[in-house]
């Protein structure tokens, strides 16, 4: 297993993908904000803006785009590279290829969201946002979120296999399933679409006290243990290719 | 006696209603290197792909050593399957670094191993860049990492040139003796494989219909007595009357007759005393491709 998470280790930081999507993801959040900031504030003459509420929403909302799609990228990275044959025919378990790319997977979108956390904070750090009374609540209960999403673009991805598909079923099947909740909720008067990931952290924002922090967390840990369970079984019937 | 590296017993796989392994049970000895031939479509590859785990079977049991599943020993088997799994956009030399980390092997081994393979100056060039044989070679470097005890090679000539399948076969040779290195190598080039070959396992439609010996698949090819004459259809006769059990054909200038070998002498003078001039005589074989067109019936 340490073997495997060290070759998806390998796999990630010998891989421009990260870097690309770091990149971006600085260029489109952190760097842009700033560059706009500055901008309307001297165009409109008046003070820079506080956008401590925006950092802490970048870590505590669903996955951006660019981390999704590398998420959907990494994930199938040894799919579709046909690599995989080389690691279970050599007596590695599918549970364990799995568990090492679920890992690798999370420290890569962990490093992204951070770094674009960090540069929100350097950049922003003059224009004299303060310490919100609940953030850290905010943020451990928005990195159990992350997890949780992780989790289920990382199976999603499994499911496919191939980028391509992987890429189009991250940034529409979490729209789909939401306009489907929508619906249903329309039809039944239930309002079921709080207990799917964005519902949780979206109901636990708005009264974000460390009692509202327990549900929330239990919830997104039994929900990566759910994503993680289907993608064991669907791996495990799989033919690797 | 050898011991048994790897043993099947009654690998059933079925896509669907369709049956594509039928109860293979197989033997391969330390030290072999077993020649795996069939058809297109015949099953090597799927029944491969099961004893390596990378499809799961309907039934039946793979063992090593006597006792052990993949997952206990794998580190131990080397393999090439189909076409080679690599990171198209990373070299040679990382791909085998990315996969000692996994096998264990030592890093400092791979310009051997690429050595070895013929791949020593590939340089910064990156795998999407190499040719099918070049991809074909550092499959097999792959499957050489971490000295495996036992080599699953699917088709491993495949895209390579007359000078790559020399070295290729040489590097077999080479592992098997110096390296006591177990083979199990499916192939359609069977003049090749009957090169390097201990032992053939032949499978049609998905049953395993024979196992042999290379020794003893030689002496069951040299089956024909051949003799060249002026009077084929007199020979014929005067052969009969001698050896009435055999099966004597007459093709235009010559007798075919099965499995006379050691009377040859005896026919000889036979003929010569009946006034028939005898050009030629000779033992005839069977090449690997007859002898596997006779068993799968074709």
């Amino acid at each position: 297993m340490n073997k495997l998470i060290k070759l998806q280790m390998r796999n990630l930081f010998h891989n421009k993908l990260l870097y690309v999507c770091l990149g971006l993801a600085l260029l489109l959040y952190p760097i842009l904000d700033f560059i706009m900031t500055k901008t309307m504030s001297s165009l409109l003459n008046i003070a820079p803006m506080k956008v401590f509420p925006e950092i802490v929403s970048f870590i505590t909302s669903e996955p951006g785009i660019i981390s999704v799609m590398f998420i959907a990228i990494f994930a199938c990275l040894d799919f579709n590279e046909g690599t995989t044959k080389n690691i279970i025919a050599r007596g590695y378990t599918r549970n364990e290829l799995l568990i090492s790319k679920y890992i690798v997977t999370l420290l890569g979108l962990l490093i992204i969201q951070v770094s674009v956390f960090l540069v929100f904070l350097i950049l922003f750090a003059s224009n004299g946002f303060g310490y919100e009374p609940d953030m850290l609540n905010k943020i451990i209960v928005g990195l159990f979120s992350i997890v949780a999403n992780t989790l289920f673009y990382s199976t999603l991805s499994f499911v496919l296999e191939k980028n391509s598909s992987a890429i189009l079923a991250c940034l529409f099947v979490p729209r789909i399933f939401s306009a489907i909740l929508s619906l249903i909720e329309t039809k039944t008067k239930l309002s079921i679409s709080d207990y799917w990931i964005e519902g949780i952290l979206s109901s636990f924002l708005e009264k974000p006290t460390v009692g509202n922090m327990i549900l929330p967390i239990i919830l997104f840990i039994v929900y990566s243990l759910l994503f993680a369970f289907i993608g064991t079984k669907i791996m495990n019937k799989r033919e690797i290719k | 006696m050898m011991d048994t590296i790897l043993k099947t017993t009654n690998i059933v796989k079925k896509y669907g209603n369709k049956i594509v392994l039928k109860n293979v049970s197989m033997n391969i000895r330390k030290g072999d290197i077993y020649g795996f031939i069939g058809k297109n479509g015949a099953g090597k590859t799927t029944f491969m792909r099961t004893v390596l785990s990378l499809t799961p079977i309907d039934g039946g049991e793979v063992v090593y050593y006597e006792d052990k599943k993949i997952e206990d020993i794998g580190l131990k088997v080397g393999s090439l399957i189909e076409s080679p799994g690599l990171y198209k956009n990373a070299t040679a030399t990382e791909n085998l670094k990315r996969f000692s980390i996994l096998y264990g092997a030592d890093e400092a081994k791979i310009p051997e191993i690429l050595k070895i393979v013929g791949l020593s100056d590939t340089g910064n060039k990156k795998v999407k860049d190499f040719s099918l044989g070049m991809k074909q070679r550092l499959g097999i470097a792959f499957a050489l990492l971490g000295d495996p005890e036992l080599l699953l090679l699917d088709e491993p000539i495949n895209g390579l040139d007359p000078e790559g399948i020399k070295e290729i076969r040489d590097v077999i040779l080479k592992l098997n003796k110096e390296k006591n290195i177990t083979f199990l190598i499916s192939s359609h080039l069977l003049d090749e494989l009957s090169k390097i070959v201990t032992r053939y396992g032949i499978i049609n439609d998905g049953e395993l219909i024979e196992e042999i010996d290379a020794k003893e698949l030689h002496e069951k090819c040299k089956n024909k007595l051949v003799i060249e004459c002026d009077n084929p259809k007199k020979a014929k006769t005067i052969i009969e009357k001698s050896v009435p059990e055999e099966d004597i054909k007459v093709k235009e200038k010559r007798v075919e007759i099965t499995e006379k070998v050691k009377e040859s002498g005896k026919l000889n003078k036979e003929l010569v005393s009946a006034g028939i001039t005898v050009n030629a005589l000779y033992v005839s074989e069977d090449s690997l491709e007859d002898y596997f067109m006779k068993r799968i019936g074709e």
